[in-house]
């Protein structure tokens, strides 16, 4: 404690004294506690042994959290009573957390989903009051409805709903073949996709959010993390960065709290949230004027020196100047020969345009006008960009000192650098250009395609050889997918994309969307639209407490899946390992029970074994030598060598031009939308504020706080949020805020405050942390509605999305705060 | 015969205070309800995870804390009956739940504040399972408790649960006696510090600083 | 005080009648409140420690301060008795039965404190069959038992010799030895605190010494309210100047508990370091009060006793009593206090186990006095007390422990 009030003052000083007072010279110690002993060390090892009545098997923890650890579960007298860590193949891959060390509590939970719930007749949603109901009646009750109102309706009528609450594949197919083979819509859950859009209409699409390997960091001279709390979010990448650290790498963090790991780094960097993108522009402003560019890579790996036209805005082709396009190899997907038409470049000394594959020496910085056709170079372009936000400049935007940006692009100039973007700079109407930015800056100096160069989220390895076709074969879907913002509209006015699209019927899966997903309100005043909603679960969250049928799911050991990598390229297979527990069903079960009372029962697979063999064994997957029948015999296998995954080699990338593509020719939509594109605006990285969480917005002299979450240790996203082993460390909501703004708003620490706004509020302790920036709140995420005294936090969070990333703006949000007055 | 020193080692440059190691040690020894043998500390502000100072000028960090089995120990001294002692063998410090009166002279005597426990009721299981491992002793109402390096663990040649599961490869554990072991390797190599040395305990918990 | 009360109220029947029906009810009302304490430990060992106020940071309360407080009273009165005898002095108008007795009830009480505080009192006898003799609290119950025996032993010589058995010699040889013990009784309750480097407030050769003095300070205050009392009941008489002598002496050991207070103090604030902690926590702090109550309450019972004018009966009694409030203060200061300034304070998990009250932060649990008593605590205290009470009674009812001319 720090004390400054306390009664005894000076007490931590101290004890600080006391415990650091230690610290004790090697000579010292070697001198004095080494009698010379040998031969006595009776080395003890790791791992677990099974005590009698033992058994151990291994399964894998698969929450959305990267993590994907290996765990032993040990089955004593049929009940799960520990789960400890199981290795990888390779040791730096072997993890576990305080989560996946709680699974007994989450599967004994005395407040388990145990029988299939009806919402007692005559009761409104979400009052609580529930009667136990067969699977028979569960079931018949779900097909009769869905079928009904896909008869009613249309097949439209019923939505696929989930999230990412399960990462075991044979749940998110099993289902998927199911809606796909009803044609049934699907709510998009927009979630955390900003930095990947942003990334990825850079460098090109390589699946989701890909990064160097972890192992990789430690090669990185200067590791940049940009709101990313790895320590906490990504712990199993912590250990890589340890290692990097002691390795002499050094890390920046930039990030308006104070986290953890931004105590573990040599320079933490306060930046106004939402600015992220100000910053990295003006970091490329110092760059560009001090000539740190590296400009082999910008003219041979870049699309630099393209032409863009001044009059549309692509790139100026070959063909714009008469030369016709040639035809090019056979496009496998297509069959037909692929259409070269190269973009055009100005070489040095020469007026005439050249294509600009071997084009020696081009044109970085120019404008021409050519055949009557003005063009600048993209690289021209982006440099008109970034001149706007010299540091003094980019300092009243993102509160960061000049000196420190000019420091930051020194150190991003400075390679090998690895710039690891979290999802905190991305949660905001403007994440995508965050991303977008920072891919940029990376491109500026050279920074890819070799050892600790990297700019990514994080790598994400999935596993590319199981056949992810077995879902959509069930049926041509000609529903669409819905974004959760843009849902509230469209069950309100029965429309979506200007035409009648009545969504009547929904089924929540692997999901909590009314606890994680934005603008709770809104979505609540819509859903008395949906005739039916059914979740399937084994806790009572949020969702499943307003549903009106709720289905107990076997929890992850209680059913067979397998896993396709997490941050370690490593196929896993998860056994059944207990039978399930009360009346729970494994959700391929539900699958097929469902499927089958559909009359769908021949577009499932009849068993689980039958899936996996389909899935599993691929030509793909022969060639990792990845079989379900070796699966199943050694748990884990891996796909790829134990090298460290390094991105982009050679700087090669997955765009059309196989450039770095910072200046985007064609940007699009980033799913279904409603909303249009500021085409115009997405070429190029471009800082535009927050669409509510800035000073200029209106109702900032009202809400003068940015609410801000942040992913804790003690729950993933909103599951264990009733675990007790993790609520005895975090029993309940809480909101941290900047002791000297508390004391100005005369809230006492440990206070119950209210959070609110235009849109609802939450109530949840104060909690004093000299972490947070002034003007900011920040709450740990997803705490369930019961937990709270009153509202929840995503009543606050507003449904603004930008169409470039669909994606929701979980931080893009203001309020005030107030002493909760007990109502 | 030669006896061994056991003990840990936790890198504070690597400890981020996720309290995994609290957890695992929770879980393998069926701590009740309420009861925590290994917790994380922050040296900070006034609540896990709160850093001192004034934003921005800001500092935080971790400290593991359990029982020291300290080589010269306070709490062994101090009991009436014996029930803690210092294991010869290994340095461990036990402690014997069937004998322990409850008088609680051990807690008041151990310099560690809260790292010895006492069972202030019916030990609260809400989950109706016993976690861990099969061979740890039933937990008694009325007693005291705390760490007791896995005992049970070390039995089989294991190491304590807490070691291995750590996220940021922090924690080690061996011989301090044995100068080849990697414990008295790393702090030969590393400047390290003791809790409380002026107690004049002698932990055999070393931070790595 | 419980048994005071008792005692005076059945003090309050007529010289004539003492011992009569208002004693007999005085005995029924202090068996009822024993039973009744009995029922409620029983209630505290079934439903778990956790009713009572200790937890984990402060792990002692209320029955260990009753504890050290009864040790001081009973050896303070064991002193006052023994040493007229011992040294072959004139004694204090042979109230030295009277005040044997105390002091027996007292340590009997002392033990009853201890035994509540056992989470395992079934297992008591582990204290004799594996008795770790490097233990303070082994020391403390060998020595507190051998001190009951002693003081029974000398209050049965007494008895004999004033019943014309036995010599003189034999009992100042025996009350050599219980003086002797009464010292030691002390010094090692306090060497339980005193010896542990874990509390920076009770780690302190001083502590020993000190114990003894405030030992002297209750032990004669209560003494003095007792004989007081019982002379008014009319249960014995007992010239004034024995009162006067005893006020004195009062009056001296206060200001030497009072003495050994600054020194300890002044060696604590001067280096200005961590010691300064201890001061303000005491000066200023959560135990402030208790603090002041403490000097102030002695420094009173000085002036009484040291002004002549102020040795009225009523005023003796109002001083006796503040001392023996002060010294409980002093006893609260020191167990509080032994937790109130932990070693280790860095923010960690907090579960109903940690600390008393455990609602919030650390810090905040540390803002007041991290501990106080839970009603139970206070009722098995009442209890605890009853069964003083009703033992002190049966002495006077049953007991020839009025002065005669043998008497010291």
């Amino acid at each position: 404690m720090s004390g400054t009030d306390s009664s005894q003052g000076g007490l931590t000083r101290r004890s600080f004294l006391k415990t650091t007072g230690a610290i004790v010279g090697t000579t010292a110690v070697a001198g004095a506690a080494y009698p010379t002993l040998t031969a006595l060390a009776e080395e003890r090892q790791t791992g677990q042994s099974a005590s009698s009545e033992e058994r151990i098997s291994q399964g894998i923890c698969r929450p959305n959290c990267f993590g994907g650890c290996r765990l032993n579960v040990h089955v004593r007298d049929g009940k799960v009573v520990k789960t400890s860590m199981a290795p990888y193949p390779d040791e730096k891959n072997n993890r576990i957390c305080l989560r996946g060390i709680s699974h007994p509590w989450r599967i004994y939970d005395p407040e388990r989903v145990k029988y299939p719930m009806r919402r007692a007749e005559g009761t409104e949603r979400g009052a609580g009051v529930w009667e136990r109901i067969s699977w028979d009646d569960a079931i018949n009750e779900i097909a009769d409805t869905f079928m009904r109102v896909q008869e009613e309706y249309g097949p439209q009528a019923v939505a696929k709903w989930s999230v990412s609450g399960n990462r075991g594949m044979i749940v998110q197919e099993s289902y998927a073949t199911l809606f796909n083979a009803m044609n049934a819509s699907s709510i998009g859950p927009g979630v955390d996709m900003a930095n990947a859009y942003g990334t990825a209409r850079v460098t090109g699409w390589i699946g989701i959010w890909s990064s160097n390997g972890p192992d990789d960091l430690v090669n990185a001279k200067n590791i940049f993390l940009w709101g990313n709390n790895l320590t906490s979010a990504q712990l199993q990448e912590w250990h890589f960065v340890a290692d990097a650290l002691e390795a002499g790498s050094r890390l920046i963090v930039i990030d308006p709290i104070y986290t953890q790991i931004a105590a573990k780094a040599d320079l933490w960097v306060p930046v106004r949230p939402g600015s992220d993108t100000a910053l990295t522009l003006s970091m490329m402003n110092v760059i560009v004027k001090e000539d740190l560019v590296d400009k082999t890579f910008l003219r041979d790996h870049t699309v630099a020196p393209f032409l863009v036209r001044r009059d549309t805005g692509k790139f100026l082709r070959m063909s714009d100047l008469g030369i016709e396009p040639t035809e090019g190899p056979v496009n496998s997907a297509t069959g037909k020969p692929t259409i070269v038409d190269p973009v055009a470049v100005m070489v040095d000394g020469s007026d005439a345009p050249v294509p600009s594959e071997g084009a020696a020496n081009p044109v970085l910085l120019g404008t021409f006008t050519i055949q009557g056709i003005e063009c600048d170079t993209a690289y021209r372009l982006l440099c008109d960009e970034i001149a706007q936000y010299p540091p003094e400049t980019a300092c009243d935007l993102c509160e960061v000192p000049p000196e420190t940006i000019i420091e930051l692009a020194h150190y991003a100039a400075d390679g090998p650098v690895t710039h690891r973007c979290g999802w905190g700079s991305q949660a905001y109407d403007n994440g995508v250009h965050t991303a977008h930015a920072g891919a940029t800056l990376a491109g500026l100096v050279g920074q890819y395609g070799f050892p600790g160069a990297s700019y990514g989220p994080v790598n994400l390895g999935v596993y590319p050889g199981f056949n992810t076709k077995l879902s959509s074969a069930a049926g041509a879907s000609t529903s669409k997918t819905v974004s959760i913002m843009d849902l509230p509209e469209v069950l309100n006015t029965g429309k979506f994309l200007g035409k009648e699209y009545p969504i009547k019927a929904a089924f929540v899966l692997e999901g909590n969307p009314l606890s994680t997903a934005t603008n709770t309100n809104a979505l609540l005043d819509a859903l008395p639209n949906l005739e039916f909603l059914v979740t399937a679960d084994s806790a009572m969250t949020d969702t499943a407490r307003y549903s009106d049928l709720v289905l107990p799911i076997a929890q992850w050991f209680e059913c067979e899946d397998v896993f396709g990598g997490r941050q370690a390229n490593y196929v896993v297979h998860n056994p059944k390992i207990i039978d399930p527990l009360y009346e729970s069903k494994p959700d391929s079960e539900i699958v097929r029970l469902l499927a089958d009372k559909m009359g769908l029962s021949d577009k499932v697979f009849q068993s689980d074994e039958e899936w996996m063999h389909a899935y599993i064994d691929t030509p793909a997957g022969e060639k990792f030598g990845i079989t379900y029948d070796k699966l199943k015999e050694a748990g884990v296998l891996g796909w790829h060598s134990s090298d460290p995954v390094i991105r982009w080699e050679g700087g090669v990338f997955t765009t059309p031009s196989k450039r770095l593509e910072f200046y985007v020719e064609t940007p699009t939509l980033a799913g279904a939308t409603a909303k249009k594109l500021d085409v115009e605006r997405e070429h190029l990285p471009r800082f535009f504020p927050p669409a509510e969480a800035w000073p200029e917005n209106e109702k900032y002299s009202e809400y003068p706080f940015t609410l801000l979450s942040e992913r804790s240790m003690y729950m993933v996203h909103s599951q264990w949020f009733g675990t007790g082993w993790l609520r005895e460390l975090d029993p309940e909501p809480t909101v941290k805020i900047n002791p000297a703004q508390a004391l100005e708003k005369g809230i006492d620490d440990g206070a119950y405050v209210e959070c609110y706004n235009d849109r609802g509020r939450c109530v949840a302790r104060a909690v004093y942390s000299e972490a947070i920036k002034p003007g900011t709140l920040v709450y740990p995420k997803n705490w369930q509605r019961h937990q709270h005294k009153a509202g929840s936090w995503s009543e606050l969070s507003s449904s603004v999305y930008d169409p470039a990333a669909v994606n929701q703006s979980f931080m893009d949000v203001l309020c005030d705060v107030k002493v909760w007055d007990g109502e | 015969m030669a006896t061994q020193r056991l003990g840990m080692i936790v890198d504070t440059k690597r400890c981020v205070g996720c309290s995994t190691c609290a957890m695992m040690c929770k879980s393998e020894n069926n701590e009740p309800e309420g009861i925590w043998w290994n917790r994380v500390l922050t040296i900070g502000g006034e609540h896990l995870t709160t850093p001192s100072g004034t934003y921005p000028n800001l500092t935080m960090e971790n400290l593991t804390v359990s029982c020291q089995h300290c080589n010269n120990p306070a709490c062994v001294k101090v009991c009436p009956v014996g029930a803690t002692y210092k294991d010869e063998e290994t340095g461990v410090v036990r402690q014997d739940y069937d004998k322990c009166i409850g008088c609680r002279m051990c807690m008041s005597a151990c310099p560690y504040t809260g790292v010895r426990s006492f069972n202030w009721e019916e030990p609260k299981y809400p989950i109706g399972i016993d976690t861990g491992d099969a061979d740890v002793p039933k937990h008694q109402k009325h007693v005291v408790e705390k760490c007791t390096m896995c005992w049970h663990r070390l039995a089989k040649g294991l190491q304590p649960a807490c070691i291995e599961v750590c996220p940021g490869r922090a924690r080690h554990f061996g011989d301090f006696n044995d100068p080849d072991s990697e414990v008295s390797r790393l702090i030969r190599e590393r400047e390290h510090m003791q809790l409380l040395p002026e107690m004049g305990t002698n932990p055999s918990v070393y931070y790595l600083v | 005080m419980s048994e005071t009360t008792q005692a005076a109220q059945a003090a309050k029947a007529p010289a004539a009648k003492f011992g009569g029906k208002g004693l007999n009810v005085g005995i029924v009302v202090a068996a009822i409140v024993t039973i009744a304490g009995l029922v409620l430990w029983g209630v505290q060992l079934s439903g778990g420690f956790v009713q009572t106020g200790m937890r984990n940071l402060d792990s002692w309360g209320l029955y260990i301060t009753m504890f050290m407080f009864l040790v001081g009273l009973s050896a303070g009165g064991l002193i006052i008795s023994s040493v007229p005898r011992a040294f072959g002095m004139k004694g204090f108008g042979g109230i030295s039965k009277i005040a044997v007795w105390t002091s027996i009830c007292c340590t009997v009480l002392a033990i009853g404190f201890v035994v509540v505080d056992l989470g395992q009192p079934l297992r008591l006898w582990e204290l004799f069959a594996y008795s770790n003799l490097g233990s303070p609290l082994m020391w403390d119950i060998i020595v507190l038992a051998v001190y009951l025996i002693l003081s029974i032993v000398y209050l049965w010589a007494t008895l004999r010799f004033e019943g014309g058995k036995g010599s003189e010699k034999a009992l100042r040889v025996i009350s050599v030895i219980a003086l002797v013990t009464a010292v030691l009784v002390h010094s090692v309750t306090a060497w339980i605190f005193g010896l542990q480097q874990a509390h920076e407030l009770w780690h302190t050769a001083l502590l020993a010494p000190w114990f003894v003095s405030s030992a002297l300070v209750c032990g004669v205050a209560l003494v003095l309210v007792v004989i007081i009392a019982l002379r008014r009941a009319g249960y014995m008489e007992l010239a004034q100047e024995n009162v006067v002598k005893m006020v004195k002496m009062l009056g001296a050991f206060v200001c030497i508990d009072l003495y050994f207070f600054a020194c300890d103090l002044l060696t604590s604030a001067f280096p200005g370091g961590s010691g300064t902690g201890v001061v303000n926590m005491l000066v200023a702090g959560p135990l402030a009060p208790f603090f002041w109550v403490e000097v102030i309450g002695c420094a009173i019972t000085a002036v009484i006793a040291f002004v002549p004018k102020l040795r009225t009966n009523p005023l003796i009694v109002v001083g006796s009593l503040l001392a023996i409030v002060g010294i409980f203060c002093k006893r609260v200061q020191l167990l509080v206090g032994g937790f109130q300034i932990p070693n280790i304070d860095y923010a960690g998990v907090m579960t109903p186990y940690t600390v008393t009250d455990a609602t919030g932060s650390l810090t905040n649990a540390y803002r007041g006095m991290v501990y106080w008593p839970q009603p139970i605590e206070f009722s098995i205290v009442l209890g605890v007390f009853g069964l003083g009470a009703l033992l002190l009674l049966l002495g006077f009812k049953y007991l020839s422990l009025r002065p005669t001319e043998k008497s010291h």
